[in-house]
């Protein structure tokens, strides 16, 4: 039966969200919305809240401060209502390991309260969308992690939730597997499911819709992939190819602070600057000696903004 | 209730899955009854003594005889002097100390009477006292054999006849079993469930569950029911062991002791699912769940120390001690044939205490994530 409240506005919108564990804020103040049917995107280095924020818009924990709003229900006083009306699939594999898929599946079957008919329907769904009809009565815990990651998600899916939270779904899973996940996760937001999923994986965030940058419980950043690409007063990507790349690295990094954030992609060196700097770098480079083909602009991957957001987040952050 | 009967068959599934807890439940209740239920006895036998001999005749012997005969005290040592005898007491080696006077013989011959001393090692109070007991029985024995007492000594007295109801050759195993067989099931209970949610938390199975819609109280009696079932099995092993293996009687209704046995087992099995919620890891709650239990189930339970002699502050402690109910109603229902018309308030205690454990183990689930 669907919910009017889960019809109509936002899927999550949060407003100036806190968790403190004692003296230390997981998360500080943080707000922004998901709008319905989207893939949203939760990015951050470990540590950063992402874990969580979606244990809080889950209903697992409560805030400490601030409020959530979940499918139109408040994450404070209505957490048995959002519990019916979402998915979750946790960081860690969180099925049991000595039941087999089928007996999973058949006791999250129980606990949504699936009907007879409708519970066998979902259940060989599931299965089948985990490829594992032909290994239901195997035992849980030996199946590779790919397999368990998708049957996790076959769970957490069985109820057919309008909002699913993923918990870095493909942590430790071979990149075949996390192609034919992400398309799982595409299926299931393009049937109108929203989806929010955390990942330090980059080329993963590339898949959403739009992603938020999280530090150290701080919401830096909320825009799409395209969007966060052509931002103004971004700094620029730069790339340096040298056969020289170690010792142009270790140079560059003494660096840093003049210059800006480098990284390494393979033997290429990325170098976020602003332009006007480009000229001292390539005078410092060559008085050390190194030789270098022309320094070529490059559009930035995601990752190289997180790299410039995380750096100028440090700066502006109050380090002690 | 979907949600109650998949937690429940969730549950069963992991336990015969699991086959040392299978091996837990079939070995250790008859492991322990055998250990405490013979090596636990408050009957004093073989009282170790000393005897310092200064008579050397044939009365002397006499009455070390009546002593040894007894099966009571044995004959530790025959010292030579009475330093030997307080050296033997302080090194603990004897419980009693006898020394016979030089002219024991003679005045016992002579008709005159004699004086006899005892010495009593005090530092274990409860055997001193038994002992004491046991040796005015052998001298008034020796007395009236040995001793033509004046007619005029046998005054009419008020005489008392007793007659020992529920356990009258004063067996203490039928006194002592049925403590035995709380304290087994108490232990048994409460390590069974101590792992059933520190577990879940150690896999990370936990985070699921509380992410589901899941209320805590179906969590609860979902985990607890398939214990009960089992419990249930082992209260019927160790209550076999006693009648079979101990000779307790049995003489109240076997309905009446499954039905009382559930609601002591909710306790048990109540009491483990809390250490679980509270506790972080397997081992701790394990160790928790087995001091808990033991601990209070033989010391505030009446099964050793009397709850009327503990101070007041200890005796209301008692109240939610479940094996203190448990225990009167076993010793109801073996040795007095009693049932529920007479034991209905111990079942309310334990249906009170049942209340509170589980849900104490309920709210601490809850915040366990917190």
């Amino acid at each position: 039966m669907p919910d009017d409240r889960v019809l109509s506005g936002p899927a999550v919108s949060v407003t100036n969200l806190t968790k403190r564990f004692g003296d230390f804020t997981a998360v500080d103040d943080i707000g922004f919305d998901v709008c319905r049917g989207e893939v949203f995107g939760f990015l951050g280095p470990n540590g950063a809240g992402k874990s969580t924020t979606i244990r809080m818009l889950c209903g697992i924990i409560k805030p400490t401060s601030g409020e959530g709003v979940v499918g139109g229900y408040s994450i404070r006083k209505d957490s048995d209502r959002i519990k019916l009306n979402t998915g979750y699939m946790s960081q860690k594999f969180s099925l049991y390991r000595d039941l087999t898929p089928y007996e999973n599946l058949e006791f999250y079957s129980g606990v949504y309260g699936l009907p007879g008919n409708r519970r066998r329907e979902r259940i060989s769904w599931a299965l089948d969308m985990a490829g594992l009809t032909n290994r239901k009565d195997d035992q849980t815990g030996d199946l590779p992690v790919g397999f368990q990651q998708r049957l996790a998600l076959g769970a957490a899916v069985l109820h057919e939730p309008s909002i699913l939270f993923l918990d870095e779904p493909t942590a430790g899973v071979d990149p075949l597997s996390r192609r034919s996940f992400w398309d799982l996760i595409h299926k299931l937001s393009s049937s109108g499911v929203t989806v929010f999923v955390t990942t330090h994986y980059m080329d993963e965030a590339e898949h959403c819709d739009r992603i938020a940058f999280i530090d150290k419980g701080k919401l830096i950043k909320l825009n799409s992939p395209s969007a966060l690409k052509k931002e103004e007063g971004m700094e620029r990507v730069y790339e340096l190819v040298t056969d020289n790349w170690r010792t142009a690295f270790d140079l560059l990094r003494k660096k840093r602070d003049r210059f800006g954030a480098i990284s390494l992609f393979g033997t290429n060196i990325h170098l976020n600057l602003q332009p006007e700097k480009l000229a001292a770098v390539t005078s410092y480079l060559k008085s050390e000696g190194v030789e270098f083909s022309p320094i070529n602009e490059i559009a930035p991957s995601l990752e190289d903004i997180f790299v410039s957001l995380l750096r100028s987040d440090d700066e502006t952050g109050d380090r002690t | 209730m979907t949600r109650l009967r998949a937690i429940i068959i969730r549950e069963i599934i992991t336990v015969i899955r699991d086959k040392r807890a299978l091996l837990l439940v079939i070995f250790l209740p008859i492991m322990l009854m055998i250990v405490y239920g013979y090596g636990v006895t408050f009957d004093i036998r073989h009282v170790p003594m000393g005897v310092f001999d200064q008579s050397k005749s044939p009365k002397s012997r006499e009455l070390i005889s009546k002593f040894v005969s007894s099966e009571y005290f044995i004959l530790y040592d025959m010292a030579e002097s009475y330093g030997r005898l307080e050296d033997l007491l302080i090194r603990d080696e004897i419980t009693l100390g006898l020394v016979i006077p030089p002219s024991f013989g003679s005045q016992i011959k002579n008709q005159e009477g004699a004086v006899v001393q005892v010495l009593v090692n005090g530092s274990d109070a409860n055997t001193a006292n038994v002992a004491m007991g046991y040796q005015a029985a052998v001298f008034s024995d020796f007395t009236y054999e040995n001793l033509d007492l004046p007619d005029d000594l046998i005054v009419p007295s008020v005489e008392e006849k007793t007659r020992i109801w529920y356990n009258s050759e004063l067996k203490s195993s039928n006194f002592i079993v049925p403590g035995i067989i709380v304290i087994v099931m108490m232990l048994l209970g409460a390590i069974l469930t101590s792992n059933a949610i520190v577990k879940e938390k150690e896999t990370g199975t936990i985070e699921q569950i509380i992410a589901s819609p899941i209320k805590s109280w179906e969590y609860i009696l979902g985990k607890i029911t398939p214990y009960i079932i089992l419990s249930m099995f082992d209260v019927f092993l160790v209550v076999a062991a006693g009648y079979f293996v101990f000779q307790i009687p049995i003489r109240g209704s076997l309905v009446d002791l499954g039905l009382f046995s559930i609601l002591f087992l909710a306790n048990a099995l109540g009491i483990g699912l809390f250490v679980s919620a509270v506790s972080k890891t397997v081992v701790t709650s394990q160790l928790l769940a087995f001091m808990i239990s033991l601990l209070p189930s033989i010391l505030l339970s009446g099964f050793i120390f009397p709850i009327s002699s503990m101070p007041v502050a200890i005796q209301a402690v008692t109240h939610i001690v479940p094996a203190r109910y448990f225990l009167t109603i076993l010793r109801g229902i073996f040795l007095k044939g009693v049932g529920i018309e007479t034991l209905w308030p111990q079942a309310l205690f334990l249906i009170a205490n049942s209340l509170f454990f589980l849900g104490m183990a309920a709210t601490k689930f809850k915040k366990s994530l917190d």
